[in-house]
């Protein structure tokens, strides 16, 4: 920035209204969210959800899914399922961790 | 089912789009056309991030789906204006620093171009429900106010 202010020494940007280098951009639509990028071989994940309410995940069958034109199911595996459960149900006492499977 | 073609106007540019029976104009506008300015932010039509203009009407473009444009002129903050070449509206928002995170904005600025558009010299709480439908969670909404206000005295003024 050029503008300089006079106090006892020099002063750069202080006491001034600086135009945001971004709002021409912002304003236009021109700025790219993670939303409207779409890179080269970019895979879109589907989320299964369970019809059950409160279960035990014993298997999921995603053969039928891998079997599709054009999916790469490549990704699903059994470690997926051994993450910790957050639990997010708003209890004040903590509860077991719910039981996991593994995709066989 | 197999796509549809959609001809209408966008950005004055007529052209013909394949999309899928069940795409919102939203849809249309940023996965087949490439125009990503307008935003996903509900896609229930409580947000206003993806207002564009349906024959002049500021409209939620994730409530209609894309065949009802069919033969309609859609403009989308691509076609309002470009840095270099801003609308009264946007000149006043860079001005002002209105734009935040800057996620609303293009909803936003379409809303007040459209507002503006309709009635060039609205009172505070005319501007207020022109953009009402808009949420803007950085809450930058006092600056938006000062900007539109601007903007319709730069409006005004041009026109005369």
């Amino acid at each position: 920035m050029s503008t300089v202010m006079k106090t006892t020494r020099d002063v750069k940007g202080i006491g001034l209204s600086i135009p945001r280098p971004d709002g021409p951009d912002k304003v236009t639509g021109q700025v790219q969210y993670v939303a409207d990028l779409s890179p080269r071989g970019l895979l879109h994940a589907k989320l299964l959800r369970s019809p059950h309410a409160h279960a035990k995940i014993v298997r999921i069958d995603v053969s039928k899914a891998k079997a599709l034109p054009g999916v790469r199911a490549n990704g699903i595996t059994s470690r997926m399922f051994e993450m910790p459960v957050m639990n997010i149900s708003m209890r004040s006492k903590p509860r077991p961790k719910p039981e996991c499977g593994t995709v066989p | 089912m197999a796509k549809q073609v959609l001809s209408c106007t966008v950005n004055d540019e007529p052209t013909e789009t394949l999309v899928q029976p069940w795409d919102t104009l939203l849809d249309a506008l940023r996965e087949r056309m490439g125009l990503t300015g307008p935003k996903e932010g509900c896609g229930t039509g409580d947000c206003g991030a993806c207002t564009v203009h349906f024959d002049g009407k500021p409209i939620a473009s994730c409530l209609l789906l894309a065949m009802q444009a069919r033969g309609h002129n859609v403009r989308t903050i691509e076609g309002l204006g470009k840095p270099g070449a801003l609308h009264p509206v946007q000149e006043a928002f860079v001005k002002h620093g209105v734009p935040q995170c800057g996620f609303c904005i293009p909803g936003v600025v379409m809303a007040a171009a459209a507002l503006l558009e309709e009635n060039p010299r609205p009172t505070e709480e005319e501007i207020r429900y022109g953009i009402a439908g808009n949420l803007c969670r950085c809450t930058g909404y006092t600056k938006m106010l000062t900007a539109i206000t601007e903007a319709a005295g730069a409006a005004a003024g041009r026109r005369s």
